[in-house]
């Protein structure tokens, strides 16, 4: 079980790679373009931003920040990137992980609080999942690789059941009410969805859709693996819609980046139960 | 199975269950930061009516002879293209600026903090403000107002959350 576990986690590293690479090349490309929001004259300079009391440390960090020091640190995250992408070695995925681990929560921490979202924080939760994971492969540590699974699949697992749970528990959301504001809302909605969703029955069929989709995803685990595929590939169609709709166009990247460790997950616990196949 | 491994197990899965406690508050008020980081991260998407009221933005000019213009209202949100649902660097700014406004709303709400015109909030809404409405003639001075909305036309509801001091252009 073991050898073919550490196998399993490998295979599931190589999609790992990929789709990290991928949601990081296009999350930096993005940054490099909008890195000027932080210079002189942009809405948060860094020289405003080192002056928050509580955080000396960072503050000083954040003194010695420019524009063109930003932009150099994101270039060497994009070759990372790249490398990430280019090299199937898993010696160089574990040491490009661990470097992104600390330039992407560099960049969170020294950014402050209004410019990461709740793709960011998946994409990181799926590069450290797989960084544990591509250790326990390095280290032929099976229980080391099923805990990245954990933490990168696991993390993936509670998000969907959550957001889907939370959701029963709004009345708003229950009867459509909650889906046809936010469509109508100028942040997020769309006039096309607006249209749509001005119809209760229309709002109340998808509202559910999105609800049942996200709380139910972890029975998904426990299904034959074609079953937790479909699931995923539902799942990735919502996160397109919400980039289509809602210009969330990271979204879909970033939790891509997380489902190969949700597979690994769903196999483990399938054979677990004596339900492998 | 190394004992390291086991541990790495052990802490994975409690890891799970510090998360699920951490959707609820107070925990999650206690350390937003963790939150942040994607360290321990809250997954309520659109749960907390936070997509349902729009946030407009006005904005007045102070003229040099002590006269006040009109309230005129400044874009917050920010219509994707078709093409944005690959590539949208533009979405930073307002997103950020959303989540100024949803901060500055709440501490002028709570009354917890006594100068909010210091906090990053105040100065990333201001600093925006000024970059995007363009000065009025002889304009010296603007101020802006945080305006939330619900539905359209004569129908909607709308009510002023925070109002600024004058800041010089």
């Amino acid at each position: 079980m073991t050898g073919r576990f550490l196998a399993d986690a490998a295979d599931s590293l190589a999609f790992s790679r990929v789709l990290i690479g991928l949601w990081l090349v296009l999350w930096t490309a993005q940054w490099l373009t909008a890195a000027d929001l932080f210079s002189h004259d942009g809405p948060l300079p860094w020289a405003r931003l080192s002056r928050v009391r509580q955080r000396p440390l960072i503050g000083r960090l954040r003194r010695r920040m420019s524009t063109r020091l930003f932009r150099a640190l994101l270039a060497a995250q994009l070759c990372i990137a790249v490398v990430l992408l280019a090299s199937a070695s898993v010696s160089v995925l574990v040491v490009c992980l661990a470097l992104l681990i600390a330039s992407l929560g560099g960049f969170i921490v020294l950014t402050g609080e209004f410019w990461s979202d709740g793709s960011d924080k998946i994409g990181m939760i799926a590069i450290a999942g797989a960084f544990v994971t591509g250790a326990g492969v390095l280290l032929g540590d099976s229980a080391l690789a099923l805990a990245g699974a954990l933490i990168a699949g696991g993390q993936l697992t509670v998000c969907y059941l959550v957001a889907g749970v939370s959701k029963v528990f709004f009345a708003d959301w229950r009867n459509g009410a909650e889906l046809a504001a936010v469509m109508a809302a100028e942040s997020w909605g769309h006039p096309m969805m607006e249209r749509l969703t001005r119809r209760r029955p229309v709002a109340i069929a998808v509202s559910w859709c999105v609800i049942l989709g996200e709380a139910l995803f972890p029975l998904a685990l426990l299904a034959p693996r074609p079953w937790l595929l479909a699931a995923l590939a539902t799942l990735m169609l919502f996160h397109v819609a919400t980039a289509l709709v809602m210009g969330l166009n990271t979204y879909p990247w970033a939790f891509a980046a997380a489902y190969p460790s949700a597979t690994l997950l769903g196999r483990v616990l399938r054979s677990s139960l004596g339900w492998d196949g | 199975m190394s004992a390291i491994g086991a541990a790495a197990v052990i802490l994975a899965l409690g890891y799970l269950a510090v998360t699920l406690v951490f959707q609820f508050r107070p925990l999650s008020a206690w350390f937003p930061e963790l939150d942040q980081l994607g360290v321990l991260p809250r997954w309520k998407f659109f749960t907390q009516n936070n997509g349902v009221y729009d946030l407009g933005v006005e904005v007045q000019d102070r003229r040099a002879n002590g006269s006040l213009g009109d309230w005129s209202p400044i874009a917050a949100a920010l219509r994707g293209r078709a093409w944005n649902s690959l590539w949208f660097p533009r979405k930073y700014r307002a997103a950020a600026f959303r989540r100024a406004a949803d901060t500055l709303e709440r501490r002028a709400m709570t009354g917890k903090d006594a100068s909010p015109e210091t906090s990053l909030a105040y100065a990333l809404i201001l600093n925006h403000c000024r970059d995007v409405a363009p000065r009025s003639g002889d304009a010296e001075a603007r101020r802006f107002a945080l305006v939330r909305m619900r539905g359209a036309g004569e129908g909607g509801e709308r009510w002023v959350v925070f109002t600024s001091d004058f800041h010089t252009l």
